[in-house]
């Protein structure tokens, strides 16, 4: 009888979860009708309407508190029953032991794959860049031909998109990435004590940072005026975590 | 032996969902009914009334139906539902044996 009595219960439990203020209001309603009817019986019974109406007012002991304590008399049932079925969804479990492993690595995977794939989307996607006007910043891209788009592009190309944009654009900076594994032969590795790190290289013109409007944490960033020689100011910036 | 408000609780339920396996009706005329057939004896509050066709209708024993009553008003009226039954059936038999036993203990002869 009682997986029946828990099935039947369920709409009775989801109404009062979720049509609470509907419930509350019906509730209202009932106790007014209640009011009423009260009324009438001491009116029948030769009093006058006011002295009805007070009367049936005071046998009721206060619409509020009579309110409170129906809705008591449904929360407390909620909880007790809340709390029976989690024991016996427990016990149930411990009577299955390989259907409840296999329920707790299948929920385990689902969730751990959902909030690793969320996290990245929040990161790379969600959240705006910590910069200074996230929204006024275009990634610009050439159209070589109907359907291809080329963000590669030569610096006097760079130049000229710099200095014709003025009107639209209040700054143009370039950027390219590079990057390796540091070992022999190949640069671009990070080599702390003695012990070298692939490390992820951003090059950028030297208006990057500037256009950015973001400070730096420690020391400073590259300056407008560094990077118009080939090979002449290696000024690096690294980020930490 | 259950404490004397146990006992009051309990057996207002009883007598709830038995007015109610009478016939379907709303708190009012339950209330009413009740004092009626127990020749005034019994007479519930209006203050613990509805707190106990709630907590019924939560257990699942009885169901509300909202109908527009012979004043016009829309009005909550109360049935008993088949687990009700099963319910008052369970209790009567408690209450039966729990208050022969009573009797039996109280008409025991002194010394």
């Amino acid at each position: 009888m009682r997986p029946e009595h828990w099935l039947y219960t369920i709409p009775l439990r989801l109404r009062s979860l979720f049509r609470w203020a509907q419930a509350d209001q019906e509730l209202d309603d009932e106790l007014r009708d209640h009011l009423a009817r009260k009324t009438e019986e001491y009116v029948a019974q030769g009093m006058t309407q006011e002295e009805a109406h007070r009367r049936a007012r005071l046998d009721l002991g206060g619409i509020e508190q009579t309110k409170e304590k129906c809705r008591d008399a449904r929360k407390v049932n909620w909880i007790q029953d809340f709390v029976q079925d989690l024991r016996h969804g427990a016990r149930m479990l411990r009577k299955a032991p390989g259907f409840a492993i296999v329920t707790v690595v299948t929920l385990a995977l689902g969730i751990g794959a959902n909030t690793a794939i969320f996290s990245m989307v929040d990161t790379l996607l969600l959240r705006p860049l910590p910069i200074r006007n996230p929204a006024e910043l275009t990634f610009l891209s050439f159209p070589r031909d109907a359907s291809h788009f080329d963000s590669g592009f030569s610096e006097p190309e760079f130049r000229q998109v710099q200095e014709q944009t003025r009107g639209v654009f209040s700054d143009v900076n370039a950027m390219i990435l590079g990057g390796g594994s540091g070992a022999a032969g190949r640069s671009n590795g990070l080599t702390v004590d003695g012990m070298t790190k692939p490390a992820q290289i951003l090059f950028v013109t030297g208006n990057f940072f500037e256009m950015l409007g973001i400070r730096p944490y420690l020391g400073r960033f590259i300056l407008p005026s560094e990077g118009n020689t080939p090979g002449g100011d290696p000024v690096v910036v690294l980020s930490y975590r | 032996m259950s404490k004397p408000s146990d006992l009051v609780q309990g057996t207002l339920d009883m007598l709830l969902l038995k007015i109610l396996a009478l016939e379907p009706m709303n708190g009012f005329a339950v209330s009413q009914r009740l004092k009626q057939v127990s020749g005034d004896v019994l007479q519930v509050s209006d203050g613990s009334l509805y707190p106990a066709l709630h907590k019924l209708e939560q257990e699942g024993w009885i169901t509300a139906e909202w109908k527009t009553s012979e004043y016009g008003r829309r009005a909550k009226y109360y049935s008993l539902t088949r687990l009700g039954r099963r319910q008052l059936e369970k209790e009567a038999d408690n209450w039966g044996r729990l208050s022969s036993a009573i009797s039996r203990v109280i008409k025991l002869k002194e010394a």
